[in-house]
């Protein structure tokens, strides 16, 4: 049984060679990815930032892979991973995901279903602390039917079953894992050395330095078209693009505009755009602080629809991204967000703003600025210093609003002083930029009712409707697609009127990658997402393409 | 003195405005319960008089924490960038004494001429630019303009571990020379300034007179007599240099993306990895401590009349 791979690989290898005789197709290479984080986890279970993923997403495998289009709605598009089928019971309350057979373990060990029943508990049990775990609420229990047959049982149908059982969790090895307290993962062994399934295992990594994987030659999936990655740990983004530029790294991602021109300029480098689920907004603290009471200026939706209309988001997007950000209709990016001709967020007119500003009772005072029973029109806002796009924006809004009479403070304070007053709900105005997960029923986490008075939830502003809770929760117990996607548009229309953000910005990433590399699909989710398909040919290698261990 | 320290790093990273999981975590949904269960781990939930407590008593077994920005134990992550501050730090300390005390020497010699003020001008700029732009200098034209040296980074991608042993040490020499300059560069400025005072003081001292008067020759009075007389301040310099060993270079380290205990502290407290940073802190203080009874040791060797 172990040489079935092996044998599947060299005959994989030969029939590369036969179609491409000159063997420019040939796998090989290296590519050296610039990581702007250290990775705080190489535990798939525990991973959250770009860092941990981009690594345990080569490693590991999930059940099913989301389509490249994105739906997470049934199981239409989802391309199988480590299982090969599924089918759905009757009353859609269970899914049996068959194992691909040939599936392997980096130790060798076959991947079986046991594996994933481990994998779900693992991620259940809140001693763990797996950040995704409720995402995966809705999973009952999950059971072993035969070695090669995993049955997931759910509470209710939904409309992203299978997306819950196939996005959240990358399946870990039982074997390796059983002996460990879910409450000491991160400082397991395994921690240090993780086996996986993927078409990429682990080599090695030097803290600081680097973190190296390296192709699965007898992979189940077909071996990975490049022989090694190399994530170079480069914090500060300057380094980054100077690495870049003088070939020392291949790929430096999230490139400012200004970086992404310098590298344009250059033959040898190309920019790669792709679609992000980021969204950046201003959020509008609804309460006072984090009480009840209404927030004394921004509790009144006709305040906030006044700062809408004040400012001119295409132009600020413009001036800061050039033309690599659009203005998203709603919270979410157009990637995911429901198609609605309907949506249009509020429109820049300076004229509107002031009618309402005058109508609330805030008159102009002889400077300009407004005031109301002797009370001035002053907030203010909140934004990280390490975000020189959100600064600049902070900039072009305070500019707005004081021609329309609002004083506007800017407050800049390091992301780790901006969580406390953040949680608090210590700010008038918060820029914030989320990146999402593909799926719209996470924001019910951003804009849910449920969350709007718990202390340190996602939603910052306290927002809370009936309207919104309604429709969104429809959209997600529907077990119809195009249900779903009208519910949200729906959804979309409410909290777009009530107006508990302003939404600014939904940027295109940009990559400044080597022009040897055949990068293919850079996903939304995440770019890496399709590492083991990219390609050096075999004419273009450089000396390191051909360095082995 | 390292104990207070260490005390006072801990209190200070828990009263200091900010969230140890915020930054590493800014916009990741990652819900409050599992933050809770995360600040739990952390032991972040307790009040302060337990957490240092708790510190305490597990630093004197030797466990200095877990480093959660990291994955690892505080230890280990120390470990791992140590040796590269070590290196980087004792190639710029020796690159830049000696070229310093050749500044100082080459300028003592040609005191009050128009060499002398040149090189002067020359180490005063050195000292006064601020190193991230020395560094930028260097990167901008010895690596991305002529392509000479590598922009940053400890070693290359294509220098594996199973790469012959001299290839893998001219690669990590290649990546120390610009990181090494940058510091060595700030470093002779300083000993320069330092050393040339020191020196002229010496040369008019009795005994270098009545030396002249002996016919001692001139080179070996410069050397053998007057730096031997000079040499105590630079020293206590190099003694009070020595956390650059482990403390590493902040900027430097930064910009060249050196691996070491510079970048290990900056992203520590920039994640607010409480025993992280504490680590960080308690090992430079220990070697602040260190290296100035060194300082001391060598001078008084050199020079009994200062050994109390």
């Amino acid at each position: 049984m172990l040489r079935r791979p092996v044998a599947a690989a060299a005959l994989a290898l030969f029939a590369a060679a036969c179609a491409d005789p000159a063997g420019t197709n040939l796998p090989g290479g290296t590519l050296v990815v610039a990581m702007a984080g250290e990775p705080n986890t190489l535990v798939p279970a525990l991973a959250a930032t770009a860092s941990d993923q981009a690594i345990a997403q080569q490693l590991f495998d999930r059940l099913a892979d989301l389509p490249d289009d994105l739906n997470t709605l049934g199981d239409r598009g989802f391309r199988p991973r480590l299982a090969q089928r599924w089918d759905w019971s009757a009353d859609s309350l269970q899914i049996r995901f068959h194992l691909d057979p040939r599936a392997r373990w980096h130790d060798g060990r076959p991947v079986r279903a046991e594996d994933v029943r481990f994998t779900w508990a693992l991620y259940a049990d809140p001693k763990t602390g797996a950040p995704f775990a409720p995402l995966i609420t809705n999973i009952d229990s999950v059971t072993v039917a035969d070695s090669l047959t995993a049955v997931f049982w759910f509470h209710r149908r939904t409309a992203e079953q299978f997306y819950d059982a196939t996005y959240q969790m990358l399946i870990h090895p039982a074997h390796r894992l059983a002996g460990v307290a879910h409450d000491s993962l991160r400082a397991s062994p395994f921690a240090q050395a993780p086996v996986g399934s993927g078409r990429f295992r682990f080599v090695a990594y030097q803290p600081g330095v680097q973190a190296e994987i390296a192709a699965d030659t007898g992979n189940y999936k077909g071996r990975a078209k490049l022989d090694r990655v190399i994530f170079k740990m480069i914090g500060d983004p300057s380094a980054a693009l100077a690495q870049l530029l003088a070939r020392e790294v291949d790929v430096v991602d999230n490139l400012r505009p200004e970086a992404a021109a310098q590298v344009s300029a250059r033959s040898d480098l190309r920019v790669e755009p792709y679609r992000s689920l980021l969204v950046g907004y201003v959020a509008l603290s609804l309460h006072d602080k984090a009480t009840p009471r209404p927030h004394p200026v921004l509790g009144d939706v006709a305040m906030r629809r006044a700062l809408a209309l004040s400012l001119d988001r295409t132009a600020y997007v413009r001036a800061v991204f050039d033309s690599n950000a659009t203005v998203p209709d709603g919270p979410a990016p157009s990637a995911i967000a429901p198609r609605d001709t309907a949506l249009h967020p509020w429109p820049h007119d300076p004229a509107a703003a002031d009618r309402l500003l005058d109508s609330l009772g805030w008159a102009r005072g002889a400077d300009g600025m407004r005031a109301r029973n002797g009370q001035p029109l002053a907030l203010r806002i909140l934004v990280p210093t390490t975000s020189a796009t959100r600064q600049r924006l902070a900039t072009f809004i305070q500019a707005a609003l004081k021609e329309r009479g609002i004083a506007l403070t800017v407050e800049s304070l390091e992301p780790t002083a901006i969580g406390p007053r953040r949680d608090a709900r210590d700010f008038d105005l918060f820029i914030q930029a989320v990146s999402l997960d593909p799926t719209l029923s996470v924001l019910k986490q951003s804009w849910g009712g449920a969350n709007a008075m718990v202390p340190r939830s996602s939603n910052i502003t306290g927002y809370a409707s009936p309207a919104f809770d309604a429709l969104s929760d429809s959209a997600i117990a529907s077990g119809s697609p195009a249900a779903a996607r009208a519910y949200w548009a729906r959804a979309f229309r409410v909290i777009n009127d009530d107006v508990p953000g302003i939404w600014l910005y939904e940027p295109r990433a940009l990559m400044g990658i080597h022009r040897r590399i055949e990068a293919t699909r850079l996903l939304p989710t995440y770019w890496f997402a399709g590492l083991a398909d990219w390609s050096i040919p075999a004419s273009q290698r450089l000396p390191r393409d051909r360095a082995t261990r | 003195v390292v104990l207070v320290v260490a005390v006072a790093s801990l209190v200070l990273m828990r009263l200091a405005p900010g969230d140890p999981l915020g930054a590493s975590l800014d916009g990741a949904q990652v819900p409050p319960g599992v933050r809770a269960q995360w600040r739990a781990q952390m032991g972040a939930d307790v009040p302060l008089p337990i957490m240092v407590l708790r510190w305490l008593g597990h630093a004197l077994t030797g466990d200095l924490g877990f480093a959660y920005s990291r994955g690892m134990p505080v230890a280990r992550a120390i470990g791992a960038a140590l040796p590269w501050t070590a290196l980087l730090g004792a190639v710029a300390l020796l690159a830049g004494f000696a070229g310093g005390i050749g500044l100082a020497m080459a300028q003592a010699r040609a005191a009050g001429t128009r060499l002398d003020r040149w090189l002067g001008t020359g180490a005063l700029a050195a000292w006064a630019l601020p190193e991230f732009v020395v560094a930028l200098v260097l990167v901008e034209f010895l690596a991305v303009r002529w392509g000479w040296l590598p922009t940053g980074g400890c070693c290359d991608a294509a220098i594996t571990g199973g790469a012959p042993w001299a290839l893998r040490v001219a690669d990590r020499a290649r990546h120390l020379v610009l990181p090494g300059l940058a510091l060595a560069l700030v470093i002779a400025a300083q000993v320069a300034r330092h050393q040339r005072v020191t020196l002229l003081e010496a040369w008019r001292a009795p005994f270098l007179r009545a030396a002249r008067a002996r016919g001692v020759a001139r080179a070996a009075l410069w050397w053998r007599h007057a730096w031997r007389a000079a040499v105590g301040p630079t020293v206590q310099l190099a003694g009070l240099s020595l956390p650059l060993l482990a403390g590493g270079a902040f900027v430097v380290e930064r910009v060249f993306a050196w691996p070491g205990m510079g970048q290990l502290a900056f992203q520590a407290l920039a994640d607010r990895d409480p025993h992280l940073a504490v680590g960080c802190v308690v090992l430079s203080a220990a070697l602040v401590v260190l290296g100035g009874a060194l300082a001391e040791l060598v001078q008084a060797a050199l020079d009994p009349r200062t050994a109390a």
